[in-house]
């Protein structure tokens, strides 16, 4: 029964030693480890506070920067888009001229082939008129008078320019 | 006699405290098991009701000497 | 003062072992008759309170913002007592009450791990020391309740509103006596605690002893058995050094929340 019964001599030992102790750490001890504690968390919550603040910045500036480069690349399309479409028309007005200069042209040429053709059947009239009446003159002797040899000539005409139509 | 209820105090009471520690260790691991977040406040938790679960199992081995010297 | 506790002589060797290791272990007075003696325990627990106090003081001198040495193992321990014992249990309010807790803390460890180097005995080993901090305990938390409420409605706060008038008497004195028990239990757990842990130790060691005696087969096999089970034990001796020191300061912080919060059932 010994064991469980406190011994008092013990007693005053242990309340001497509590009154010790409890005075020393209350007002040596505890105090500055205490506010080096609370200080340390306060330097750590301000720090967490400035790098959240300098983060949303950052992000800020960002969004920004991300902004404007989008507008530049959306100005920048638009102006090429703009370049593209005046060239485009550019392109369908000196197509057309061109076309027409070449149609023009050609009409033109052909005209001209149309008349050197026109002139030249003329000139080729004559000349196969005299050559024939000289060669039929040669060949029939004298027998022919100016009505036989016009008729000669017309059809002989016909015959060249239908042969010349071929 | 005296001997005898020194022997039955400690056992008995050992008993208990085993019991007792076995179902809080066994909970602990399930709830850990459950949700590996709260491990270590689980463990905490398992730590304190550990040491006073204990002490009454100690208490019988404490009377078992009491008994015994009286 | 009072006669060691040893049993009944035995004939056996084994009984005569165990009887000088209770005796070892039992509360010795250096001096019979002298009402303010020391006794062994005592020794043991100057010497740990001495220790606490150096080491305290050079802990709080070398209180930088980044600790080195010993500073940083007391910061640690004051760091754990304050945030999850007193502000976790009692709240933002409960870093008043630190000071108290916080001795109690450093006292209960520092004894008990005292106690696990051989020659050295736990100052919390005895009843008269654990039961002294209870009672210490009991006073304080009851001291906090009635000077927040006053003495009469922390009396009548034992008694929960709103209970019919036949069964307050028998509430009132179930409430009292387990306020009671508080103190009490407090100081028998950790002393049965440390107590028990050095009269396994010992047990251990009396088997080796006996084993070299009597030199028998299964002696060899005891010898080397024993010894691993002590030193698997001192560690866990350890283990349950811290552990009684925080669950000590917890239940203080415990009883002072309810104290503080009497009547808010």
């Amino acid at each position: 029964m010994e064991l469980i019964i406190p011994n008092t001599t013990e007693m005053w030992v242990n309340v001497a030693a509590f009154v010790v102790l409890f005075i020393v750490m209350w007002k040596v001890a505890f105090p500055p480890m205490t506010k080096m504690l609370d200080e340390r968390a306060e330097k750590i919550r301000d720090s967490i506070e400035k790098a959240e603040e300098t983060r949303v910045e950052a992000e800020r500036l960002l969004e920004e920067y991300r902004q404007q480069m989008a507008d530049a690349r959306t100005e920048a399309a638009k102006i090429i888009e703009q370049g593209r479409t005046v060239a485009e028309n550019m392109k369908a007005e000196i197509l057309a001229k061109a076309r027409e200069e070449a149609e023009a042209e050609k009409t033109r040429t052909l005209e001209a082939i149309r008349a050197e053709k026109a002139a030249a059947m003329a000139e080729l009239q004559t000349s196969v008129a005299d050559l024939s009446v000289a060669v039929a003159g040669k060949i029939i002797g004298e027998k022919l008078d100016p009505a036989e040899h016009h008729a000669l000539i017309e059809r002989y005409i016909a015959e060249v320019g239908s042969l010349n139509e071929k | 006699m005296q001997a005898l209820g020194a022997g039955l105090a400690f056992g008995l009471g050992g008993i208990g405290a085993a019991i007792g520690l076995g179902m809080v260790g066994a909970k602990t691991i399930e709830s850990m098991a459950r949700q590996p977040e709260m491990a270590g406040r689980l463990q905490t938790t398992m730590f304190i009701a550990l040491g006073m679960i204990e002490a009454l199992g100690l208490l019988g081995f404490v009377l078992a000497f009491v008994l015994n010297a009286g | 003062m009072s006669a060691p506790v040893v049993p009944a002589a035995e004939a056996s060797p084994m009984g005569e072992k165990i009887a000088e290791l209770l005796h070892e272990l039992s509360v010795r007075p250096f001096s019979e008759n002298a009402a303010f003696s020391l006794t062994n325990y005592t020794f043991w627990l100057i010497i740990a309170v001495l220790l606490l106090l150096v080491f305290m003081v050079v802990a709080s001198r070398k209180a930088k913002l980044v600790p080195s040495g010993i500073g940083n193992l007391a910061e640690a321990g004051v760091e754990l007592v304050r945030n999850s014992i007193c502000v976790d249990i009692i709240g933002p309010e409960g870093k008043k009450y630190f000071p108290f807790i916080g001795t109690i803390f450093f006292f209960v460890l520092f004894n008990n791990l005292l106690g696990n180097i051989p020659p050295a005995l736990p100052g919390t080993g005895t009843v008269g020391t654990t039961f002294t901090w209870a009672i210490i305990v009991f006073l304080v938390y009851n001291g906090i309740g009635i000077k927040k409420v006053g003495f009469g409605h922390y009396i009548k706060s034992f008694v929960p509103a709103g209970t019919p008038m036949w069964l307050a008497p028998l509430i009132f004195v179930i409430e009292v006596i387990s306020h009671l028990l508080r103190p009490f239990t407090l100081g028998i757990r950790l002393f049965a605690n440390m107590y028990a842990g050095h009269i396994m130790l010992g047990v251990f060691a009396v088997f080796v002893a006996m084993s070299i005696e009597h030199f028998s087969a299964v002696g060899a096999l005891v010898v080397p058995l024993s010894f691993l089970m002590q030193v698997v034990l001192r560690v866990f001796e350890l283990f349950v050094a811290v552990l009684q020191a925080y669950i000590f300061s917890i239940l203080t912080a415990v009883y002072i929340n309810g104290a503080l919060h009497t009547g808010e059932h």
